[in-house]
């Protein structure tokens, strides 16, 4: 990383009030602060403190009913604050240029990526349209898209969300400006593909040597890629400093408790992973088993084709185990769990549950069992009813158990004490509760019942980092209190880590390992497994990257690879895992890996060349 | 980007604590906050007094001809004339709402039952398998024929073969307006059934009826309210127009569309009061009705409005 220390952009005391019928609120209060030439701030800060208000402020973009107020943003030796309209379309993109988030609604559907770099490029250059076109290739070429000739035709829906990400650091980067601000740059990519971005971005910036700014919640990026870290709390800066002596012993009371917290949800430390005892004995009736389950998805317009969603799982879940199902988007994990639910129907396999085949049962018959297997989305908000009363969410599924009011007015408000909320808090509507507050109202609904099993879909990801650590030790708390089995899905295994007992790795809709949850730490056997644990970014910048890494991104489950599915993207891969699929085996009690090559990865990890 | 809690720019952000403000004091606060809605509210709320008191409140038996003032043109004794019967147009335009009201707010009544429960099924079981697929394929090709005829052809059509008279007006009504509440509860309930609050009803092991009704329905059931708003308007344009060509209320009954009719030949020798007092009502009222419709729509939706 380069080392100048000439300020680029400096802002100075930037307060942006916004200005409604209901009163002023003041989402940015005095904020100052330096961007360096080729060196990376980190800016971090919880959901609703202003970090999104005050990224629109350093480029005078506030969108109405909210003004700057006051303060000064000077680049170049000029005040961004008090240049007109038509000058600041002179800076934007040229001088200061922003990489958004959600990159497939920042890019324009209708037009090709090829034109819209174009017009990017047109908009503050003079040049001829093939000139622009060649420059549009070399810029895909730079992010690292393959084949760029071809791609530059493609329209933004036939990009992987990664590539349209790359598309857009190419448009950000077209004018080499001075400065960079990434609003969010990885939110919504998966681990791999993180890695793949955050490294991609790294390197392009230190070679042109702008300033950046990287806005996020995320500890990890702002440990393993930032020089300085600014953290943001209602409005405020509350600190800002060297990475380095931040994560030793950071200053403010607001920063040791944020990086307490997010320490303790990443490393999984204040909860050590529960011992396995009851499920160590497969001897024991499971309470669900899974076997060859597969599920096809039809694709519109196309008869022929099918989305390969499942293709052939088998699991045991014992009564009282947490078993976690990790893999990342794609994989099928979710597919998983609502088939387990029977919320969409299998299209081949069985799922016994309590020893009942309910891959075979009707609707109606089904209905019965429901208040045994119950369910935790990943929208906390999106899963309550609105209409409804926290209480009546609750209730819901005790309704149709047949107790009487008063009993089940008596059940709600344990279970709402179970999930540390106050009885008052029963009477408020979800759009009154914040995200955790909402996500511990579905667990609440969910345990009412006192079920055998509940399927956990990703209850952490849209949470707060610092929620997560919270609700990870509400779900532990809660099953020592009541013993139900878990079925805990997610894409992120440091979230299952502190829950779950046993591990299921999923890559486009098998399972690749099976690994009791210490021992899929310690060594994976694997490559993908191994893939998704070397790019989790923890947040210390003194922890060594390891560098497993996958190449390029999941493919289309439309039509799978053949042979392994993973082997296209694999470091490790030998010609064997093109031609047919490895089988899943036993290496060892409880440990199953589906890879010919998984002795390789005992001891020497494989290592490849920084790719792109 | 955060999500960000929308924030009306004109009512300041709603309380966030403490209980949900209810919904009638929010739709009054948001209808008083513009001048349309004022207006609108304004005249819904006098044509609704009027309809209550008007026994109370004619001077004279709308029916009771007076033999000697044949289209006398407005005086103190008669506000807005007579008309060529001799008959009191100030206390037949009163009289009227008692007429045209009641059949606009009955009709509208049956045709939003109808429609939402047609529409809930159409939607929640829409592009299934089984016989609720069934059910909504069936409700929505019924709706198709339904809404090809123009609507004031197809209450004609009704009336003539069952028959005039208000209350065949106002089944004519309840079943040319029933699609229209039928296709938007359908297109809201599309959008929201995928959500996982749905899921998790399912989960909760209610029957289909019951999550489509008890726990999505509750969801999408105030943009029929404000739909309904619009709807009485149309539905006493539909009352006053049937009667205006012949086909719905007879003489003597008080109804705004046929003293219209009658008063009209008038005009062109001058005797312009028989007919445009009504006119002016029966204007206003739907003015009315159509801007509170207006209003209450803006106010459902938080984000369309400025």
């Amino acid at each position: 990383m380069s080392t100048g220390n000439g300020v680029v952009l400096s802002a100075g005391g930037v307060s942006t009030t916004f200005f409604t019928h209901g009163g002023e609120v003041t989402a940015v209060r005095d904020v100052s602060l330096d961007l360096h030439k080729g060196q990376m701030l980190g800016l971090v800060g919880e959901t609703g403190c202003g970090k999104s208000v005050l990224v629109h402020s350093l480029v005078n973009q506030v969108r109405f009913p909210g003004r700057v107020v006051d303060g000064e943003v000077l680049l170049d030796g000029e005040d961004l604050l008090t240049l007109d309209e038509r000058s600041l379309r002179r800076v934007r993109g040229r001088k200061i240029a922003i990489i958004g988030s959600n990159p497939g609604a920042s890019l324009d559907p209708l037009a090709t990526i090829g034109d819209q770099l174009g017009r990017a490029i047109t908009a503050h250059e003079k040049v001829t349209a093939p000139e622009a076109t060649a420059r549009a290739i070399e810029a895909l070429e730079s992010v690292g898209i393959p084949d760029p000739e071809r791609r530059k035709d493609a329209h933004p829906h036939e990009l992987s969300v990664g590539m349209a990400q790359r598309v857009l650091i190419a448009m950000a980067l077209l004018h080499s400006p001075d400065v960079i601000i990434a609003d969010e740059p990885t939110a919504g990519l998966d681990v791999t593909v993180q890695r793949q971005v955050l490294n991609l971005l790294r390197r392009l910036l230190a070679d042109l040597g702008s300033a950046t700014m990287v806005v996020t919640r995320d500890l990890g990026i702002v440990a393993q890629y930032c020089d300085d870290l600014a953290v943001m709390r209602d409005g405020s800066l509350v600190e800002h400093t060297p990475v380095a002596s931040f994560f030793d012993r950071p200053s403010e009371a607001y920063s040791r408790d944020l990086l307490g917290r997010v320490m303790t949800s990443a490393v999984g430390e204040s909860t050590p992973a529960p011992a396995a005892a009851p499920a160590a004995q497969p001897a024991a009736d499971p309470l669900l088993s899974v076997r060859d389950l597969v599920k096809y998805f039809p694709v519109r317009g196309a008869p022929h084709l099918k989305v390969h969603a499942v293709n052939g799982v088998s699991f045991d879940v014992a009564p009282g185990e947490a078993l976690g199902l990790v893999g990342e988007s794609g994989s099928g994990k979710t597919t998983v769990g609502r088939l387990v639910l029977r919320l969409i129907e299998p299209t081949g396999g069985t799922i016994d549950f309590a020893g009942e085949r309910t891959s075979e049962m009707s609707e109606a018959n089904m209905r019965p069992l429901r208040s045994r297997i119950q369910m935790v989305f990943q929208e906390p908000h999106a899963s309550l009813n609105p209409s409804t009363s926290v209480a009546r969410n609750i209730d819901e599924p005790l309704r149709v158990t047949g107790m009487g009011r008063r009993q089940r007015n008596e059940r709600v408000r344990e279970v709402l004490g179970m999930v540390h909320l106050s009885e008052a808090d029963g009477e408020k509507f979800p759009h009154q509760l914040s995200a955790g507050q909402a996500q511990r109202v579905g667990i609440a609904r969910a345990i009412g019942t006192e079920p055998d099993l509940v399927v956990l879909d990703e209850p952490t990801s849209q949470l707060d980092i610092a929620i997560r650590a919270e609700i990870i030790d509400l779900l532990n708390e809660i099953s020592g209190q009541l013993g139900m089995a878990y079925l805990f899905i997610s894409h992120d295994l440091t979230a299952v880590r502190s829950v779950c007992s046993r591990i299921t790795v999923m890559y486009l809709g098998k399972i690749v390992e099976v690994a009791p949850t210490a021992e899929l730490f310690a060594n994976q056997r694997h490559p993908y497994s191994k893939a998704l644990l070397s790019s989790v970014l923890y947040p210390d910048p003194a922890a060594a990257l390891p560098d497993f890494r996958l190449e390029a991104e999941i493919p289309s489950p439309i039509r799978l690879p053949e042979g392994c599915h993973l082997h296209p993207r694999c470091p490790i891969a030998i010609p064997e895992c093109g031609v047919t699929y490895p089988p899943l085996v036993e290496l060892s009690a409880q440990r199953h890996a589906a890879c010919y090559r998984s002795d390789v990865l005992v001891g020497a990890p494989a290592i490849r060349e920084e790719g792109r | 980007m955060d999500p960000v809690e929308p924030i009306d720019a004109t009512l300041g952000p709603a309380p966030l604590t403490g209980r949900r403000e209810s919904p009638f004091r929010y739709y009054l606060r948001f209808v008083l906050s513009r001048p349309a809605g004022i207006f609108g509210l304004v005249m819904v709320s006098a044509v609704l007094i009027i309809t209550i008191i008007a026994p109370w409140i004619i001077p004279y038996d709308p029916e009771k001809t007076f033999p000697g003032l044949i289209l006398e043109p407005p005086s103190g004794a008669h506000w807005f004339g007579t008309d060529a019967t001799g008959l009191d147009v100030f206390s037949r335009v009163i009289a009227a709402t008692r007429t045209d009201i009641p059949v606009a707010f009955a009709a509208t009544a049956a045709s939003m039952a109808i429609g939402v429960i047609l529409g809930v099924i159409a939607g929640y079981f829409g592009e299934r398998r089984g016989l609720g697929g069934a059910a909504s394929e069936i409700i929505m090709r019924i709706l198709d024929i339904f809404q090809a005829f123009p609507v004031f052809v197809l209450a004609l059509v009704l009336v003539a073969a069952a028959g005039s008279g208000a209350l065949n007006v106002g089944i004519a009504i309840a079943f040319v307006n029933a699609p229209i509440f039928a296709r938007l509860i359908r297109g809201q309930i599309l959008g929201l059934r995928r959500m996982p609050f749905v899921e998790a009803a399912r989960c909760a092991g209610g029957t289909p009826l019951r999550v489509a009704f008890h726990n999505v329905m509750p969801n999408v059931i105030s943009p029929a309210f404000v739909q309904a708003s619009v709807t009485l308007g149309f539905a006493i344009l539909l009352t006053a127009g049937l009667s205006f060509v012949g086909a719905g209320v007879a003489a003597p009954t008080p109804e705004w569309g046929l003293m219209v009719a009658s008063g009209g030949r008038h005009i062109i020798t001058g005797e312009w009061w028989p007919s445009v007092f009504p006119g002016l009502a029966l204007g206003g009222t739907i003015l009315g009705f159509a801007f509170l419709g207006e209003v209450m729509g803006q106010a459902i939706n938080p984000l369309e409005r400025r």
